[in-house]
This record gives C-alpha cells, structure tokens and sequence, in this order.
C-alpha cells in the first residue's frame, strides 16, 4: 500500500495546529489514492506525542527521539527525513507551511532534485495528477499548480483552510522506532537556544475573540480590549503589530506567526488587516472591524464595519450586548 | 567579507494586477515594476554586516528581463557595491526550482562569496523557496527569517523567527540566510541622490543563462492557471453615518435580522 | 508619479538623467507616502511650539526626524553646485520633489522652497566667504535656510523696510523687526533686508545672509503665529538688537539689495506653484476615493454628473496647473528669465487650488468638514498658498507691467 508521509510538527509540548490541518487536508488524498496515512515525529522524548499523534489519525508514527533532537535542528532534520523517506517511498510528504515547514520542506524537495507545491490552500487528485492552489501577489491572484503522481511530491499546507483534524482518543496507530542520521558535515548548523514567550490562554477555542492591533495607540489603552472582551465573554485576541509593541503577550497573537482561529465572531478593532493577520482569522464565521480607515484591508474579509473610534465604538457595543 | 544578495523585480504593489501579465517583462512601463519589498531587508542586512566589519563587498545578483534593470540600478543606489543581472527575457523562468538552480549556478561562476542572502520571500509568487533550495544546491548551511545576525570569526550567531519567540543557531561560513523583514533589518534604507548618481553611471554586467552550465530539467511541479479570486458573495456592510451609538445600533439591529447573537457568550 | 515623469520625459534631459530623475523622485514619493503622510494630520493637531522663557522654537514630534532622512538621502543638495558639495541638478526636478512633498504635507514642504532661494541667492549674489561656508551647510541640511523678508510695515511692498544696518567695522549691525519668518529660530540661515542708506529709498537696501551662531541673543524669537493653516510648520516673528553680520556675508553690493533679491524671489515662486499642485492633487485623489466609496441614491456618488463634471474640473486644473510649474521650472533651469512667467504660475496654481480644494470639501459633503477628514485640512492649507511669496496681487501686477511693458515698447 502506498504512503503518505506527514511531518508532525510539535512545539512547546503540543502538536501544533498545523499539523492537524495537514491531517485533515491529508485524508481524502488518503481515501482518493487508497493510501495509509503515517507520520514522522522528530525530538527528544516525544513519546508521548507520538503517541497522542495516532489520535488524530495516523495510522503509524516514526519516532526519531534522540537527545541531539532536543533543539530543532532543521539539517539534522532534513537529514533524517532524507534517510526515513529513501527507506519509506512515499507518494506524498506533508507538512505545514508554518516557519518549520517553508525551511525544512524545500530542502528536503531539492535533495530529492524535485520541485513541490508551497503554502498550498486547497490539494486534491485529478487522475494521476496532483493539483494544488497557490496564492500569488499576498491572495489577490491565485495560481492551480499541478505535478505528476508518479513522481514523490512535496507539499507545505498553508493554515487556515481546513479545519483542524479532531482529537479521536479510540484511535490507535502503531509506533515505529528510527534512529536520526546525522553526519559530520552537519554540524556546520548548531542549534544555541530558543526564547519562547509563556503560553497562558489558547485563544484557538474561543467562539468570540475581540482583537486589538496597532490603531488601539497603547498598552494601557489596550484595556478596553481585555473589558469588551470579558463583558461580552469572548477571548482578548491581538496583531503582531501589537504584540510586538508588547501591549499584549504572544499568546493572543493571530496570524502568520501566531494562531490562526475560526470563531463565531471575531470583532477586529484599530487592525489594519495585513495579510499576515488575515491568513489567520479569515475563517471566522463573522467578521465586524471597528476602524476608523474606511479603506483598510480588513474590510476586504469583514462582514460588517463601523467606521469610527474604536474607544468611542467598543464602549457602546459592549453595552449593547 | 564578500556578500551576495539576490534580489527580485515584481510588479509593484500599487500597479493594477491582471492575471496575464504577473511578470516583469510583461509590461511595458517600468512605474509598473518594483524591487520585491521583501529583498529590501535582506539588502539592509548585507550591508550592515559589512558597515559593522568595516570591510567587505555586496553584489545584488537579479535574475530578470531588462524590466529589472530598475531593481538592480535601485540595489546599487541603496548601497550595494556592484550587481549583476541574469539575462531572463524570452520566458520568464516561473519554476522556483528552476530559479533556484540558476541562482545557486551564478553564486558558483561568482565563486567568491562568504554569504548569500535572500528576502523571505517574494512579494508576486510568494513560495519562500529560494534560500532553502539554493543552501542545498550550493551544500551550504542556511537558517531562514533571521531577524539578527552577528558575525564571530569564521562563524555565524543568527536569531530566526519561530512562532512565538526566537531561535538562536550557530552557522559556518559561507552560509545562506534568508532575512526576515522584522528585527534588526525592518527598516531599509533609502536610496539616496549621492548613491543614485553613482548607479546611474555604473555598467551592469548582463549574464546569459546559458553560460551557467545548469543543465537541462523539466520541473515536475508546474504552474498552470493564473485567476483571480472569486469576487466576495456579499461585500462588507459599512455603518459610517452618525454617532457611534447610532452606528453600533444600527449594526446590533442588523445582526440580530441576520439570526446572529453577538450576546450568546455571556 | 506617472503624470511628472511624462512631464519631465518631453524635455530635453539625457538617458542617464532621466533615470536619475525617476530614481530620485520613486525615493521621495516613498519616503512622503510611507512616512510623512502618516503624521501629517498629527503635526496638524499638535502644531508647532514656542517656549516663551527660553525663546525657542519646536516643530511637531517627529517631523525632524523625517527631515533628517531627507538629509540622509542627499534631499537638500540636488540644487548645490558640484563645487559646494552638490549635486547640481536641475530645477525642474527640485520643484517636483516639492510637489510631491506638498502631496503629503504641506507644512513639511514648507523646508524646501526657502532652502532652495537661501542656496539660489548664495550661490549667486554670496561673496566666496560665504560660499563656501553656507552653501555646503544648506545642502547638507544642517542649516535650515529662512528668508526674514516681511516687517510689520512692509509686506508686498518689500521697500518699506525700516530695519537699519549700521556698519561698524568688518561688521554690519541690524536692528528692526521681522515678521512671517518660515523656520524663524530653527534655522541657520536668515536673508533679509536692512536700509544701509536711509535718504536713497528702494535704492538704499542691502541684502544680508545673518548667521545666528554669529548674531547670537540679538536675533531673538518673540512669538509664533497661530495660523489658520500649516499648523505643523514655525512662522515666526523675530527682532533683531545689533544682529551683527559680517561684511563677507553681504549678498551683492551694498545698497543693491532690493534688484537683487526681487530677480531671486521669482524663481521660489515656482516652489509655491509646485506645493500648489501637490495640494490639489491629493484633493483630487481624496474626492476621487470618496466618490467611488460613497452611494447616494443606488450608486457611487462618482456617477452622478454633479460629482464626475467637478472631478474633471479638478483633473484638468492639476493638469495645467502642473505643466505650468515644470515649464517655468525647465525655462528657468535653461537659464531664461522667467520673472513674468513665475508670477503667472504661481497666480495661476495657487488659485486653482482654492477652486480644487473648495470642490474637494464640496464633494465630501459633510464630511469635507469634519476635522477627521483630510480634504478639511487641505482647505485650510491651501489658503496660504495666495497670500505668502507675493499675494495673487502682486502676482497680477508684475504680469501687467509685464505685459503692458511688452504692448508699450
């Protein structure tokens, strides 16, 4: 039976979000190739995660746990992968186009002297084609890349366009031991250390998020953000913008580099909408900016908008809720 | 310290897109073409190593049709201290694979070089590929989003992006990077009067592809349609008229005649 | 950007120049449209400062760190001859980087017409003293040029000026009181007039560069208008107690004053026609947005003929309105005498614009009057550009005398 290999990503102790939308997008390929889904997870004492990995539906994980994993290593990574994917032939390798994936999955695909389809939002099988949509120019054009089946593809699955596969703890799957290859040369990248801001909320669940980016003006203004959210009983979610500016911590942070999330109602307030925000909230089911820009970008996803102040509007909708 | 940095001509931001007509050399005025923003910081980042060792050389290597002229002529009056531009009008290369190669095939006939860098990406196809896929034809080390980069000896300190913080990796020279457009490098520079005076009259030397010796290959992952988006079923509603009490009610009336409750979280 | 270049492209400049041309003004369209049009309305609202205790002067948070990237980019000295660290290009192109400053902010353009008459009048009337001291200075940026023209009793007519110079030694010793002073107590260099011979009249003015680190407390700031306009740039009114002056920093010849500077002021008024366009064409784009924004009766209000006949009003007067500067500006930069001819720009364009700005407040109906929007501001700014360098009636008597001379002859 053929293959399709996921690369599990995990972080802080998780499976990371991405990985269960690649799971996700990664099923029907499954059903439409009469393929076995399996994963690969690489690090130090993952034992665990591999095996709650099985729950979400992978038939069979390869654990690489080698204490030279401890930190990510993305050649180390690249190495082993190379070696476990010569042994394993797959159709298909996946793994998420979060910042891991783009650097790791390019490299693997130039070892394997094959292109691959990038940040893709939509994948499916047409007859021995692989067919995969890519957006161009930050979403405003979209291009359909197509490559053989017979050939190995690889592919990086942009956030924010499946759901997120769902914990099944009746699920079982078989754990596979393999050791991580790692040569002399390898040595050339050396991991030193990662700083990681504190997880305290996840936001990913909440069926209200009232967000805050850069037009809210400062920490102390950001309040009113934490107040609306907590009368209207939603989660405090943020732009890079303004966790960069450290109104908030990193753990409210939607978009690119922090989450993405799909509530019921997301109310975006002062958030200009870059594209690196928007990938990460477009989903949500409804969508009400407060700006005062009536051109912003954030309007090209809102359902409705109010122009205005946001400290004037916030007030006023929290009290009318 | 000899510092490649690769650079890309794109239609610019502000020009009107057409499904047709993505590349360059599709267009015939070049107010429509623009350096990609991205490469900028990358731009910044060589040049600031360079500042900060006190000796040292930068080239902008550019792959484009004479429409990218304006993109090398631009790296240069920033600042670079030379560029060179690979010959790509007939057809413009779409594979990034293929781009890839032929990058990484330059770097080689330039041969001296202690490091390569890159945006983190393009601002028109966006794949995020180059540095990756070049470090592994070249067998370089690379790190990617590096937002803070410090030179030690034969060594490199960088700091990269992850999802919520930083990661900090050693790298042996020569390296790629790819860099990231927050940190030490969100801002580049301007070009300026002094620097373009000096671009305008230097010659850029024009490669040929076929002097590059990278080989024959077809692609197996293949561009196809290019469309647009499909237009929004439903635009967004804009209360812009009144107060904002009025603005907020009329919204809250809205959604409720909608069949959505905004107060069900309570 | 597109409209200048072709503008600039049907005049007689080289291939090199051209590209020197485009490259230069894609950076200062960056820099005005990336960064100074985000503060603008900021600089409105806070204004600039005066600290009456210490007498001095403060531009509005963040505007001189923008000025100092427009010195790092080399901005100041493309008018500077080669010799004096310049980069002598041409004129024509130093007005469209105004109005393209203007375009983003009027009160921030406001740094270059005068920087561009201090370096015109140096280069031309300075001694080589001076020369070689200010003209490096005003082109790198590090002396913000003023002209101190106006006196409480002597605006359009610049011979009513009753500041007195009294030679004394290797010195000049100025005495009287300036008014309208753009930049007056930040900048580092002041051209003004004083009477150094009372019983000659016109004839009996003598024109001077003063030097503040040189004139020291006796040039002081005595306060900083409240204008209607142009919030964010210094109008000041300054007295100077014995300012001394060096003789090398007499322009011209003593008592040649007056001819002199009224051939230079000629050639700032294109600056003024410049900042005019950039005004309205930011006015045009507003109400073009908005009208394709706004619905009234079941479409873009852009589609009722009483908006789309005004925006074609307005096109059309930002187009004339902008060959005329870069023509004056190009005829000028050849070395022809366009005394006349700046006067009709800066009549023509300075008046477009309060049509322009008032059809913009027009268009935006209510909210062309909300302090919110920008048209509000541009209205309000406009207003100035008929009045300062030669109101629109000393512009008109300069044109008939010079028509009128033409008919008599």
């Amino acid at each position: 039976m053929s293959k399709i290999l996921i690369i599990v990503e995990t972080a802080k102790g998780n499976i990371v979000g991405i990985t269960k939308e690649c799971i996700s997008t990664a099923r029907q390929l499954a059903v439409d190739l009469s393929a076995e889904l399996e994963g690969v997870l690489l690090g130090h004492e993952v034992a665990d995660l591999a095996v709650e990995a099985t729950k979400y539906g992978l038939k069979k994980i390869y654990k690489i746990d080698d204490p030279q994993l401890a930190g990510v290593n993305i050649l180390y990574h690249t190495r082993t992968l190379e070696a476990l994917i010569k042994e394993l032939d797959p159709k298909i390798v996946i793994a998420g186009a979060s910042l891991y994936g783009q650097e790791l999955m390019p490299r693997l695909a130039a070892r394997f002297n094959s292109a691959m389809f990038p940040s893709v939002k939509k994948l499916k099988i047409d007859g021995d084609e692989l067919e995969a949509t890519h957006a161009l120019f930050e979403e405003k054009l979209f291009a359909e890349m197509e490559g053989g089946l017979a050939n190995l593809n690889f592919i990086t699955v942009a956030s924010g366009n499946t759901a997120e596969a769902e914990r099944d703890d009746s699920l079982t799957g078989e754990i596979a031991e393999f050791s991580p290859v790692i040569e002399d040369s390898d040595r050339r990248e050396v991991f030193v250390e990662e700083k990681i801001a504190k997880v305290s909320v996840d936001i990913t669940k909440a069926k209200l998020l009232v967000s805050g980016g850069r037009g809210v003006g400062s920490k102390e203004k950001f309040a009113i953000i934490f107040e609306s959210a907590k009368q209207m009983g939603g989660e405090v979610g943020a732009s890079r913008a303004a966790v960069d500016a450290g109104w908030v911590p990193y753990d409210h942070e939607i978009g690119q580099t922090g989450k993405s999330v799909t509530p019921d109602f997301y109310i975006a307030c002062g958030i200009s909408g870059a594209i690196q925000h928007l990938v990460g909230m477009r989903n949500s089911k409804t969508i009400i900016a407060i700006n005062t820009d009536e051109e912003a970008p954030i309007l090209e996803v809102a359902h409705y908008a109010i122009i205005g102040d946001l400290h004037e509007v916030l007030p006023e909708l929290t009290k009318r809720i | 310290m000899n510092i490649l940095v690769f650079v890309k001509a794109t239609i610019d931001r502000n020009a009107p897109l057409d499904p047709d007509e993505i590349f360059p050399g599709d267009r015939d005025d070049k107010a429509d073409i623009m350096t990609n923003n991205y490469d900028k910081h990358a731009i910044e980042a060589a040049l600031r190593i360079v500042e900060e060792k006190g000796e040292g050389k930068v080239t902008a290597v550019c792959l484009g049709s004479d429409m990218a002229d304006k993109v090398v002529k631009e790296a240069i009056a920033m600042g670079c201290h030379g560029a060179i531009r690979i010959e790509n009008s007939e057809t413009e290369i779409t594979n990034f694979f293929s781009v890839a190669k032929i990058l990484a095939a330059a770097a080689k006939k330039i041969g001296e070089y202690d490091l390569l860098l890159f945006g983190m990406q393009s601002y028109d196809f966006g794949t995020a590929t180059m540095a990756p896929m070049v470090s592994e034809f070249l067998n370089l080390p690379v790190a990617c989003w590096v937002e803070k980069v410090l030179v030690e000896g034969n060594k490199l300190r960088v700091e990269k992006v992850i999802e919520g913080g930083t990661r900090s990796m050693e790298l042996q020279l020569p390296a790629v990077l790819s860099i990231a457009s927050t940190g030490d490098y969100e801002e580049p520079r301007y070009t300026s009067v002094r620097r373009i005076m000096t671009a305008s009259k230097t010659e850029v030397p024009v490669w040929e592809i076929d002097e590059l010796n990278v080989g024959n290959y077809e692609p197996n992952v293949k561009f196809d349609d290019i469309e647009k988006p499909p237009a929004r079923a439903e635009k967004c509603a804009i209360f812009s008229d009144g107060d904002p009490a009025e603005m907020v009610s009329e919204l809250v009336s809205t959604l409720k005649d909608k069949g959505l409750n905004l107060g069900a979280f309570k | 950007m597109k409209q200048i270049m072709k503008i600039l492209n049907n005049y007689s400049f080289n291939k090199e120049e051209q590209e020197q041309n485009q490259m230069i003004l894609d950076m200062v369209f960056e820099l005005a449209m990336n960064e100074i049009i985000e503060k603008e309305q900021d600089w409105d609202e806070e204004g600039a400062k005066f600290d009456p205790e210490t007498k001095k002067v403060y531009y509005p948070s963040g505007m001189m760190d923008l000025y100092k990237k427009c010195q790092q980019n080399d901005l100041f000295s493309i008018i500077v001859p080669e010799k004096y660290n310049g980069f002598e290009l041409s004129y024509t192109l130093w007005t469209a980087l105004i109005e393209i400053m203007a375009r983003a902010s009027l009160a921030f353009s406001m740094f270059f017409p005068s920087q561009g008459l201090n370096i015109e009048i140096i280069k031309n009337f300075g001694t080589p003293e001076a020369k070689e001291k200010y003209l490096p200075l005003l082109g790198s940026g590090d002396a913000i040029g003023a002209m101190a023209f106006s006196e409480p009793n002597a605006g359009s007519d610049i011979s009513a000026v009753s500041t007195k110079a009294e030679k004394e030694g290797n010195s000049y010793y100025l005495t009287g009181n300036k008014i309208w002073l753009s930049h007056g107590g930040a900048a580092g260099t002041y051209i003004t007039f004083a009477v150094t011979d009372k019983t000659a009249g016109p004839r009996g003015l003598s024109a001077f560069i003063i030097d503040p680190k040189i004139a020291g407390d006796a040039l002081e700031v005595v306060r900083i208008e409240e204008k209607m306009g142009l919030h964010g740039s210094i109008t000041s009114q300054v007295a100077l107690d014995r300012a001394e002056v060096p003789k090398e920093n007499l322009l011209g010849a003593e008592n040649d004053g007056f001819r002199l500077i009224l051939g230079s002021l000629a050639s700032s008024r294109i600056g003024i026609a410049a900042q005019a366009v950039g005004i309205m064409e930011t006015a045009l784009q507003e109400s073009i947005n908005y009208s394709l924004q706004r619905t009234q009766f079941g479409k873009p209000i852009g589609h009722h003929q009483a908006i789309s006949f005004k925006l074609a009003d307005m096109a059309s007067l930002v187009h004339q309105s902008r060959l005329l500067y870069l023509d004056t500006a190009q005829m000028k930069h050849r070395g022809e005498d366009t005394r006349v001819e700046s006067s009709v720009a800066k009549y023509a364009t300075t008046e477009a614009a309060q049509s322009v700005t008032y059809h913009a407040v027009q268009i935006h109906g209510g909210y062309g009057y909300s302090r919110e929007y920008r048209v509000e501001r541009l209205f309000r700014d406009a207003r100035v550009l008929t009045i300062y360098e030669g109101t629109s009636e000393m512009q008109k008597t300069i044109i008939s005398r010079g028509a009128l001379s033409r008919a008599e002859k």
